[in-house]
């Protein structure tokens, strides 16, 4: 033993404790205001992002008339009732669920059908009224337009109407018209069955889509590229976006998962799985713009498919592979093991084992991963530079072998032009596919909560 | 410094009287169980014990300082209740063992000595822990300076991933210990038995040391901070039998200078290496009372309660 | 049961036939578990192809990388490339020292660092140690969420908000192009990967360590930053060499917001080039494939791909390495 005990005398320990927890708390406050001011100079930024794009994409009540390649086209002024249409719609899609709610408060212990069946017989009625509102709404508002463009729409005969309507007018008039009735059937089959946080989402997500529907100016949505901002649309990269979405999710999903079920349920440990595995990891983090070399190489002058749909939605496919692959892996690997064990002690094969128990059980992961996958592939625009894809698209493309644009290709587009006019329907189009991003990212967030079975 | 003191005297009146601590009179005679338990529980540790204590205390005339004292000591986890007010001395310089089955909140109580529970989402603590005059619980008594001066063994050995020699200096440097920081490792490394093992290594990752010598490594760690108390969450229990004599010898050489509070499942090693012994014990909601307490060898082979003895006899598990 | 199933003859050629069945059944497979149907066969080979179609999209990447970039080598000399700091592939006299567009690439990826490492190393001590679960839950979602925007808008950002910014610090003098306002937004871009991968990493530090730090007497800032922080340190390092590698890789962004300048030794506030914009500034005009433009692009992919690679291999080197082993 040493001489001295620490113990004896003044201990030469000076804790300056309260300097400490004052630096630790320091540093909280510090962390705390840098994340919060990263946060808010993302905020402001969207906040700016919506007041250029908002221009473009709501109307501001006056009616013009633009002449664009010799059609006629009618900004019509919002009509006198929809002001209050739209205030009273929120309004109208909560009572039932106050309703419910005080029946609830009333009478405990309601029996599951019965509650269902008021759930029902309160927003029934509802959405019946709203969509009766709507379509006189609609009536009115075709009449105008009837009027406007010159078709003789004095009958008001709704029917004469859609058949007048323009492609896009005619989807909105259908999808609005059923969209919102439909989504509060589905909410008040959410509410009734207790599943209380859709429940308020839904009709929240009606609302807003109702109130955004009904201040929409459908002309930037339907008008395809022009050389002057104003007349400049985003028709043509929408359908083109999705249009390779499709394509390249019919690609993507089923080769991503097969290689995760092949890793996960077929292969042994060995150097191959390894190899694999370790290659599936690189090239995730592969820049994407080689992947628009690979995809200008391969799929656009070996394989011919020309600067193509079909061409960028498999370059696409590959790109997003990885992120399928990884996320169905993931998605099997939580399958529990007693699972597959007690679908092999009947007898079952391992297909089998695979198709009726793994599959339906991971499926849900495997979803969210896809749709996750599929919002990295909206936003990419590198490899579809690569491979050439336009910007200048005004056709609609009819099959996979046609040339197309996407938003972000339209978007980058309009940054780079010197006016400040394409700068504001830039920010319009980023708003748009920012809007399908969130509702994405929202679908695989509830998807995989929704998903998630404790065992 | 006001300094609590509990003289116990057979069949006397409570008393409160100072007394020099440092002589140590063993006495060991031990009274019969009284039949009137709550009464002479109650007249035996005087006045620090609250009327309403149920557990059993045994009489003992060794004159000891108390360390800690614990008043109506209860915790919880959210809304769950794991002790229910327990209230007893901690003698210092003594070696203390608290025993009881699992989950009957052995741990729980040696977490509340140097408030690790506050890193415990919805964890909370009632009652007092007083020490040296301040009760720890006190939301105003810093947590930080309580687990200066009452430092922990835990059950896995945990040396962080740094060098032997880092390892014991980390309390130190953040202290802000200003003597010789060799020494102090020197030191610390000697009294946890080590030194000789590991002083042409210090500058090994701590660990790739043995599971024994991580855990006398982490004894080190907590001794280079000079604590007062040091608590030991079962420190034995993830070693073999070699390296757990080991720590007990060091648990019996450290109780010279610290006081020591050690939670054991083996009743063996309670036997030991303590002086003291506290019985705990899980009701039927799981909530962890004490049952007993009393200089371990009284315990061992005089317990009161017919609970402890099913326990020491091996009728609990 | 053997009451209601009696034997009789009918019974007996059941039992014969299952046996039978049974024998076939019970023959020892080679794949060591379980008989695979010729169905189950053909899905098995089906998956197999499937996932080795990972492997034909790296071969197919270095192949077409390759071929193109020797036939680049066979026109220019490889020293004029690797050796030269000029470049100047779109005029008549045509240069292609890749250094300046390396140049270009490291200026911004250093930027987007030093705004994402603080950034993200904060946020990562911060929900890792500090914040209540319930902040966390928030959090993290809305940095996984911040990871998936396009990178087209952080180039609008770049250009048409933190730009003008910069350009009212440091005068009006500075392009609306250039270095610094393309490497905040990459570092924005990047702040989520380390974010994210170091509080993994950091979550992953067993509890017992931050405990024993914590019996020590230390602060929670001295848990976080000499316990914690260190014992993580390889997923920290890999996190920020994975994020290098993405900020190297970056595009879009850079592409709108940096300027077309592949210049060497150029400063922050003027406008550089990246190898990513330089290909394209390359696809986006009419290139014929036979001409050098067109090769050269691959011979910069090349360098692009190897450089992301070869930092991804270090990243996982790192973490596997230095991980340190808790039982």
């Amino acid at each position: 033993m040493s001489a001295a005990t620490p113990t004896a005398g003044i201990t030469p320990y000076a804790p300056r404790i309260r300097a400490r927890r004052g630096l630790s708390v320091g540093f909280m406050v510090i962390a705390l205001l840098a994340i919060t001011a990263s946060m808010l100079m993302l905020g402001a930024l969207i906040v700016e992002i919506a007041v250029d794009g908002a221009a473009r994409l709501f109307t501001d009540g006056s009616a013009t008339v633009q002449e664009v390649r010799g059609e006629t086209l009618i900004d019509l002024p919002t009509p006198e009732n929809m002001n209050w249409l739209a205030w009273a719609m929120p309004v109208a899609i909560l009572l039932p669920f106050l309703g419910l709610r005080v029946v609830r408060s009333l009478i405990a212990d309601i029996p599951a059908l019965a509650e269902r069946a008021i759930g029902f017989a309160t927003t029934l009625p509802v959405a019946v009224f709203v969509h009766i509102l709507y379509v006189r709404f609609e009536s009115a508002y075709y009449i105008e337009y009837a009027k406007a463009i010159g078709v003789d729409g004095a009958s008001g005969n709704i029917f004469q109407l859609f058949a007048e309507a323009s492609g896009f007018q005619f989807v909105r008039l259908i999808v609005a018209g059923l969209i919102l009735p439909l989504g509060i059937i589905a909410a008040g089959w959410f509410w009734s069955n207790r599943l209380r946080r859709p429940s308020l989402l839904l009709p929240a997500i009606a609302t807003a889509a109702w109130v955004v529907y009904l201040f929409l100016d459908p002309f930037f949505l339907s008008s395809y590229p022009s050389r002057l901002p104003a007349q400049a649309g985003l028709f043509s990269a929408i359908t083109g976006t999705l249009y390779m979405m499709v394509i390249t999710a019919a690609v993507a999903f089923p080769l991503g998962v097969g290689a995760a079920i092949y890793l996960e349920e077929y292969a042994r440990r060995n150097w191959f799985s390894r190899m694999i595995q370790v290659n599936i990891s690189n090239l995730a983090g592969v820049p994407s713009i080689i992947y628009g070399l690979l995809g200008l190489q391969v799929f656009v002058r070996v394989l011919e498919f020309e600067r193509s749909v079909l061409a960028g939605a498999c370059t696409m496919a590959l790109l997003v592979m990885p992120i399928i692959i990884v996320s169905a892996q993931e998605a099997l690997r939580t399958v529990p093991p007693s699972m597959r064990e007690a679908a092999y002690a009947v007898g079952a094969t391992r297909w089998q084992v695979i198709r009726f128990h793994v599959l339906p059980y991971a499926f849900g992961g495997m979803l969210t991963g896809n749709i996750l996958a599929m919002s990295r592939a909206i936003g990419e625009t590198a490899p579809l530079i690569a491979i050439g894809a336009l910007t200048f698209i005004a056709f609609l493309a009819d099959s996979p072998t046609d040339d197309f644009t996407v938003m972000p290709i339209q978007v980058f587009n309009w940054v780079t032009r010197p006016q400040s006019g394409f700068h504001e329907i830039a920010a319009s189009g980023i708003i748009v596919l920012m809007l399908v991003l969130l509702v994405m990212n929202a679908a695989a967030i509830v998807m995989r909560q929704r998903t998630r079975t404790d065992w | 410094m006001a300094r609590n003191f509990f003289t116990v005297m057979r069949s006397s009146a409570p008393t409160r009287t100072a007394s020099p601590a440092s002589n140590q009179t063993p006495s060991g005679q031990v009274t019969a169980p009284p039949p009137n338990m709550k009464q002479d529980a109650a007249a035996g540790v005087g006045v620090h014990l609250d009327p309403n204590l149920e557990a059993v205390r045994h009489d003992f005339t060794e004159e000891v300082e108390t360390a800690l004292q614990l008043r109506n000591v209860s915790a919880f986890y959210g809304s769950f209740q794991a002790i229910d007010k327990m209230t007893m001395p901690i003698p210092r310089n003594r070696v203390t063992a608290l025993i009881g089955p699992s989950g009957c909140g052995k741990s729980t109580l040696l977490r509340c000595f140097n408030r690790m529970n506050d890193l415990i989402p919805g964890a909370r603590i009632e009652g007092e822990i007083e020490f040296e005059g301040r009760n720890l619980i006190d939301p105003n008594v810093d947590a930080v300076e309580v687990r200066r001066r009452i430092g922990m063994v835990f059950q896995k050995p945990n040396p962080f991933p740094k060098s032997i020699y880092e390892n014991v200096a980390f309390g130190a440097r953040i202290n802000g210990y200003s003597g010789d920081m060799d020494r102090l490792v020197e030191d610390s490394l000697r009294r946890a038995a080590l030194w000789d093992e590991v002083k042409d290594e210090l500058d090994k990752s701590g660990l790739a040391l043995s599971g024994g010598q991580q855990q006398r490594l982490c004894i080190a760690r907590a001794i280079a901070v000079q604590p007062e108390i040091i608590l030991m969450d079962e420190p034995a229990s993830a070693l073999d039998p070699v390296a757990t004599l080991k720590i007990e010898d060091l648990m019996r050489e450290l109780a010279e200078e610290y006081t020591i509070v050690v939670v054991t499942h083996n009743m063996q090693q309670a036997g030991r290496v303590s002086d003291y012994t506290a019985f705990l014990l899980a009701g039927e909601e799981r909530v962890g009372r004490l049952v007993e307490f009393g200089p371990t060898q009284d315990i061992f082979t005089n317990p009161i309660d017919q609970r402890t003895e099913d326990y020491i006899t091996g009728r609990y598990g | 049961m053997a009451a209601r199933t009696p034997d009789g003859p009918q019974q007996d050629t059941v039992r014969s036939l299952l046996a039978e069945l049974w024998r076939d059944r019970l023959q020892p497979s080679r794949s060591g578990s379980g008989r695979e149907t010729p169905a189950g066969r053909l899905i098995h080979g089906a998956l197999f192809v499937t996932a080795t179609l990972s492997a034909f999209v790296t071969i197919g990447i270095v192949l077409v990388l390759i071929f193109e970039t020797v036939e680049f080598f066979r026109e220019v000399p490889f020293i004029d490339f690797f050796g030269s700091t000029k470049w100047s592939a779109l005029f008549a006299e045509k240069q292609f020292g890749v250094w300046a567009l390396v140049w270009g690439t490291g200026m911004i990826a250093l930027i987007g660092l030093a705004v994402a490492i603080p950034l993200g190393l904060m946020a990562a001590v911060f929900l890792s140690e500090y914040s209540p679960p319930r902040l966390r839950a928030i959090v993290k979602p809305i940095l996984e969420i911040l990871a998936g925007v396009p990178t087209v808008v952080f180039g609008y950002f770049a250009l048409l908000s933190i730009s003008p910014v910069i350009r009212d610090i440091f005068g009006q003098d500075v392009g609306i192009y250039n270095a610094l306002s393309a490497g905040i937004v990459v570092g924005l871009m990047i702040v989520p990967i380390i974010a994210s991968l170091s509080e993994d990493a950091m979550r992953a530090v067993p509890r017992s360590l931050r405990e024993g730090a914590y019996a020590l007497g230390s602060t929670r800032m001295e848990v976080s930053l000499r316990v914690v922080l260190p014992a993580a340190f390889s997923g920290v390092v890999a996190s920020i060499i994975l994020a290098f590698s993405r900020a190297v890789g970056e595009t879009m962004a850079v592409t709108i917001a940096g300027g077309g300048n592949p210049q060497f030794g150029v400063g922050p506030l003027e406008a550089v080039q990246t190898m990513t914009a330089m290909i394209v500034q390359l696809s986006l005009g009419d290139t014929p494939t036979t001409s050098i433009e067109f090769k050269v692009l691959f011979a910069v992919a090349m360098t692009l791909f190897v450089l992301t690679l070869g930092m991804n291999f270090i990243a996982q080197w790192v973490s596997h390495r230095f991980r340190e082993e808790y039982e």
